[in-house]
């Protein structure tokens, strides 16, 4: 385990983490989870609108947008939004086909957690993160091809 | 007139069974002939009828021809309306709702491809 990543993490004005060679990642990572945030949110409002379901979507796209900073609370947002994608999953598949993808997404999500925490030195943590954040999109991109309404609701 | 074989009440011809035993009522008569032979009536049994042993031989059996049966009918045609499939049980909600919306799923998608992209950028990106 990582624990000077863990005690570098948490701490809000991490001196490593503000020097100029880790600003474009965390830049990236700020924008890409505020953006997937926003995605994840008007989807969850237009499902909720559709099907009365889409809450823990909403939720999760909260996490995304609220929690990006520090690093460790970005992790522990993944982790979090890991769990409600998973039960958004679980509730919106009477109404949805492929949301097994999504499910995959966020158990990929809790586990990118555990991975990067026990990767070490940082610089690595970085690449697992971005190997695992390429199977996560990689899910969410299977998961929007493959939506489809439930044969009981075509 | 007819009358009752169980009772011997007489109905109308327009009935057909006995009201009061349900009897098969008896082939319409004339009460008034009925009457004036009453007193006629012979009480003597006739006299038993000998049946010879020997029967009478039967006309010979022919296989039916088409030009022996009435001619078929043909019944109206109605259209009847096809009938569906059982379905299996399914909520009004989920019946109700429509079909995912498109932004939806490109909203997924948008991320999906965003999340890749941020992905191969830490991957490639190695601190100077």
């Amino acid at each position: 385990m990582n624990t000077g990543l863990i005690c570098f993490a948490f701490q809000d004005a991490a001196p490593s983490v503000t020097q100029a060679r880790y600003a474009i990642p965390f830049f990236a990572i700020i924008a890409s989870s505020v953006i997937a945030g926003v995605c994840t949110i008007f989807a969850g409002a237009k499902l909720l609108s559709t099907y009365k379901r889409g809450r823990f979507l909403i939720a999760a796209g909260a996490l995304h947008v609220l929690f990006v900073f520090p690093f460790g609370v970005f992790m522990l947002m993944s982790v979090a939004a890991g769990v409600l994608e998973i039960v958004a999953a679980i509730r919106l598949r009477a109404y949805l086909r492929g949301v097994l993808f999504f499910a995959l997404a966020g158990v990929m999500s809790v586990m990118l957690f555990v991975l990067v925490i026990g990767s070490n030195p940082f610089s690595f943590a970085l690449k697992v993160l971005g190997a695992g954040l390429i199977i996560y999109g990689a899910l969410l991109l299977a998961f929007g091809f493959t939506m489809r309404p439930s044969r009981q609701n075509s | 007139m007819k009358s009752c074989p169980t009772c011997n009440r007489t109905f109308e011809d327009t009935f057909t069974f006995c009201l009061i035993d349900g009897s098969v009522l008896s082939a319409p008569f004339d009460p008034a002939s009925t009457k004036e032979r009453s007193p006629s009536r012979d009480s003597v049994a006739p006299p038993t009828e000998v049946i010879s042993a020997t029967p009478e031989p039967l006309p010979p059996t022919r296989a039916a021809t088409p030009g022996d049966l009435p001619p078929t009918i043909a019944a109206p045609f109605v259209q009847q309306p096809m009938r569906q499939a059982a379905q299996p049980f399914v909520s009004a909600e989920v019946t109700q709702a429509g079909p995912v919306p498109d932004v939806v799923r490109w909203m997924f998608i948008l991320r999906g491809v965003i999340t890749i992209l941020l992905g191969f950028l830490l991957l490639l990106w190695g601190p100077q």
